[in-house]
């Protein structure tokens, strides 16, 4: 039998929340068992190379060596169950030994991906999300190609389009759907972040440097090519996201680097029963939290962007928050600079959102659903004939959402495309059907079969 | 529309099937659900269409009559909803196990069932990758399977088209008399018909409780696995022999014998776990774990295949393993048709017939005694 | 850096400890790291981080591999795979 440990905290997640939660709990001589996908800490934002230096910089990245920490990477959480106060972690390390680990406090950091949009060409290879380009770069010093455009919203896209400048790719074009004017609207929350704001000056400078020209109010509204990207069609885009007839052109690339912000990686939390909402300023499927940071879930925790996107500065601060809570500490301070931060974080999520004309950028043979090929033409006649109506229908019916990715990059788009068709809005038990999966990331029938190692 | 001639409770595959008899005997139908279409069993299952695991007796002549009726359907709607005569596989490793399969076979066949014994090597030449040491199976060509929601949502379709209506979202929250006709009270408003199709499923008992009647309708959970989509592994439906001792069961505790199949969408789901344990959705690892390892000893192969989901369904089932079908004693009008376990997709149109039949007053393709309600309910 | 041969494609190549499959495959010209089940279409890498399941290849005969989160190692065969892939 695997024992039940309440000292020992597991925090799942080797990003900044995790990391920071880790740091925070081991000072106080806990006991902490980080859990992480990665190979080395650090997450989507702190992912770095091998030789990288980056851990000298950070003490949160130097925290895995702690003798207080058992730091667990290569290692998914295939399943999970909570019962009677206890979660039960079955784990898949390096996708060849299972493990299960069982605690009474349990704090989730499993950070977000890139969100996608679909337009017609988006599954050709070379075209990758902006973060999968970036975790190319950072975590494997290699290059998508050696033309590329990048492009999407949010203040992402800078970084990633300066990190291949600076590893002497030529960046074709930076092309951000909002418009600049919808900083100025912002002014007063952005100054709670001075640091961003600084950062953010220095990017256009290297940016204008380079001679890459920014094209705002517009998106690439679709890829072509044989075998890979070849070119991609650039379009002016009204504030509504719907294209301005006659303004496309197109640009050749041999790469695509798209994002269109984050969506929150809820599988785990959802799993052990968190209550979810929707987050009203990007319609995304959050973990709801107490001003602890924790969930529905007594003993359970959650920090970071499955709260909520909102950044790397806001996610170390709730994964501080989280520990001090767990560890019944002084919390004001904390509390006040998670204030601050959220106030930034909504106003660039407000700069930088995604209106839904995009859902007329699509052409029938669009392919929707990436991992079992559902087109929209597909989707739409499950809505007309079939009298699908929601998100569930629309899984069942067409299988969007079915593939090997259980509707992590599509579920989101697919819940507001039948939306939009159906004359709907997306219903809160739209995302949360989507968001379960029982068995979380896959795992080989035959370790299934042979049981955990206790 | 004007009043329905006839409400049909339930949009799962039964109810959808009974709609479209109706339908197509020239009545005007009206489908309430209490959620959407297919959302409760028929949207957790495997889609079998089997006579493979009937013994002699009257589900066997319904699953007969079913199986035909489910081409017939096919070919007259339209609509791709995946229905293949995949044919199952029957398999034993021991020596009382084969006994009994062979014992089972030669009733069948008695009651003109395609039931041919196979040996070693004939067996791996219908399923080149099952387990060597494997040497006896019983091969049933006429077992089929569809895509369940789809089968459920083209019906459907043939209904609306029809000028029938299908309202999602429409809980029913009382079923009384009104005159010669029964009035249906939902959160939409009042609906009245004479006659009402009990197609409930799982949740038949409490429809039926809502007329002042009673069905001893249970749920039993069953799991099933679906791997990654994988290269063809698998030929037929190939069966474990204690599959059909289990479906016969009624005992509590957990049960499991592997069904391993291939999909058209290229997954291979493995089956089949049964527990009566109410309406509970805890995930259960360790019947993931041992439905996995019997699914291997049938098929080593699988071994390095990905599970990819689970998903569970609650198959309805009456104490004598029987489906309910037929009009109630207690509420002239209402007609039960559910409590199908795991054979709701492939008895539902044979089902749907005999529901046809008693709501026009017709002889039938069989007598329908044996499934009628009155073995539960006294008539007052 | 550690060297490491693995076969891609039938062929004996030069990899680094420590370099994902996908980053290999990038390294060779090669975007592609299948084609699809239904419609035969080339795919490779689009999250780069283990969520989208698009750049499943076959690795020492088990397919669906993630080229972006495997490792290469000494003597790993990798195999492009046409749809579901070949049984090993």
């Amino acid at each position: 039998m695997s024992t039940i440990s309440t000292e020992q905290i597991v925090v799942v997640g080797g990003g900044p929340a995790g990391l920071a939660a880790a740091t925070s709990l081991v000072r106080t001589g806990a006991r902490v068992i980080l859990i992480d996908a990665g190979e080395r800490p650090g997450g989507q934002y702190w992912r770095h190379h091998a030789e990288s230096s980056l851990a000298a910089k950070h003490e949160e990245l130097r925290i895995i060596a702690h003798p207080n920490v058992e730091y667990l990477a290569k290692t998914n959480v295939w399943a999970a169950t909570y019962r009677d106060g206890v979660s039960t972690l079955h784990l898949l390390i390096d996708g060849k030994v299972e493990r299960e680990i069982r605690t009474r406090t349990l704090i989730l950091a499993t950070g977000a991906y890139d969100r996608s949009l679909p337009f017609p060409g988006w599954d050709l290879p070379g075209v990758m999300t902006a973060g999968g380009v970036q975790a190319l770069l950072k975590g494997q010093k290699s290059l998508v190609g050696k033309e590329i455009v990048v492009a999407g919203t949010g203040p992402f896209l800078l970084p990633v389009a300066i990190g291949l400048i600076m590893a002497g790719v030529q960046v074709k074009a930076i092309v951000e759907a909002s418009r600049p004017t919808a900083w100025f609207t912002k002014l007063g929350a952005l100054t709670h972040n001075d640091g961003k704001l600084k950062d953010f000056i220095t990017f256009q400078k290297i940016i204008f440097g380079a001679k890459v020209k920014i094209h705002y109010g517009s998106a690439i509204v679709a890829a072509q090519g044989s075998s890979c990207v070849e070119q991609v069609t650039l379009a002016k885009i009204d504030r509504k996201f719907v294209i301005k007839p006659g303004s496309d052109r197109q640009i050749t690339c041999d790469a695509l680097a798209v994002g269109w912000g984050f969506t929150p990686d809820l599988s785990l939390a959802v799993a052990l029963g968190c209550a979810s909402r929707i987050d009203p300023r990007d319609g995304s499927l959050v973990i709801d939290v107490d001003e602890h940071q924790e969930t529905s879930v007594p003993g359970i925790y959650a920090a970071g962007e499955i709260t909520g996107i909102g950044g790397s500065a806001l996610a170390l601060t709730e994964g501080r928050l989280a520990a001090a809570n767990i560890l019944k500490a002084q919390t004001e301070d904390l509390l006040r600079l998670r204030g601050k931060q959220q106030i930034f974080a909504n106003a660039l999520l407000d700069i930088y959102g995604v209106k839904n004309g995009w859902t007329t950028w699509q052409d029938e043979a669009t392919v929707l659903c990436r991992c079992e090929e559902v087109s929209v033409g597909d989707l739409r006649k499950a809505i007309v004939e079939l009298g699908v109506s929601d998100l569930r229908g629309a899984k069942l019916l067409t299988r969007a959402g079915m593939g090997m990715c259980q509707g992590r990059v599509c579920g989101q788009f697919v819940a507001e495309f039948v939306a939009k068709e159906s004359g709907r809005q997306v219903a809160l038990k739209d995302l949360q059907g989507f968001a379960k999966r029982p068995v979380i990331t896959p795992i080989p029938l035959g370790l299934l079969a042979k049981g955990a190692e206790r | 529309m004007t009043n329905p001639d006839v409400i049909v409770i339930g949009a799962g595959m039964v109810g959808a099937a009974c709609a479209l008899a109706l339908t197509e005997a020239g009545m005007e139908v009206l489908v309430l659900d209490r959620s959407t279409i297919a959302s409760g069993t028929s949207g957790a299952g495997e889609g079998n269409i089997l006579v493979s695991d009937k013994e002699p007796g009257p589900e066997l002549t319904l699953a007969r009559r079913s199986r035909d009726l489910w081409f017939e359907i096919s070919e007259r709607i339209g609509g791709d909803f995946e229905l293949e005569a995949k044919g199952s596989l029957v398999i034993s490793r021991t020596s009382s196990g084969i006994a009994q399969l062979r014992h089972l076979a030669d009733e069948q066949r008695n009651h003109f069932v395609e039931a041919i014994e196979v040996g070693s090597p004939e067996l791996h030449d219908l399923e080149p990758y099952l387990a060597p040491e494997i040497a006896f199976g019983i091969h049933y060509p006429e077992d089929a399977q569809c895509q369940p929601m789809l089968a459920t949502a083209h019906m459907l379709r043939m209904v609306r088209l029809a000028g029938g209506r299908v309202s999602e979202r429409e809980e029913v929250l009382a079923i009384s008399q009104a005159g010669n006709e029964l009035s249906v009270r939902t959160i939409g408003g009042d609906h009245t018909a004479p006659f009402v199709v009990n197609a409930a499923g799982s949740w038949a008992g409490e429809v039926a409780a809502l007329a002042g009647s009673a069905l001893p309708i249970a749920p039993r959970r069953g799991f099933i696995l679906v791997t990654a989509p994988a290269p063809k592994l698998v030929m037929h439906k190939v069966y474990d022999a204690d599959y059909v001792a289990n479906v016969a069961s009624g005992e509590a505790d957990l049960q499991s014998s592997a069904v391993v199949e291939s999909t058209k969408s290229g997954t291979i789901l493995i089956g089949a776990s049964r527990e009566r344990i109410g309406f509970d959705s805890h995930l259960e690892i360790a019947i993931l774990r041992r439905l996995a390892a019997q699914a291997i000893a049938l098929f080593p192969s699988l071994a390095k295949i990905d599970l990819l989901r689970a998903y569970h369904g609650f198959r309805p089932y009456a104490p004598d393993h029987l489906p309910v079908i037929g009009e109630d004693p207690l509420c002239p009008g209402l007609f039960h048709a559910a409590g199908h376990e795991g054979a709701g997709i492939g008895l539902a149109p044979a089902t749907a017939e005999l529901i046809r039949d008693a709501v026009l007053k017709k002889p039938s393709f069989m007598d329908p005694t044996p499934f009628s309600p009155r073995r539960f309910v006294a008539s007052s | 850096m550690t060297q490491i041969r693995v076969i891609l494609n039938g062929e004996s190549i030069t990899s680094r400890e420590g370099q994902s499959v996908g980053a290999l495959l990038l390294e060779h010209e090669q975007r592609a790291t299948r084609t699809t089940r239904q419609n035969a279409r080339p795919r490779g890498m689009f999250c780069g981080i283990g969520i989208c399941f698009d750049c499943l290849i076959t690795i020492n005969g088990i397919t669906n591999q993630r080229a972006c989160v495997t490792n290469v190692e000494e003597g790993m065969t990798i195999q492009t795979q046409q749809g579901s892939g070949a049984i090993a």
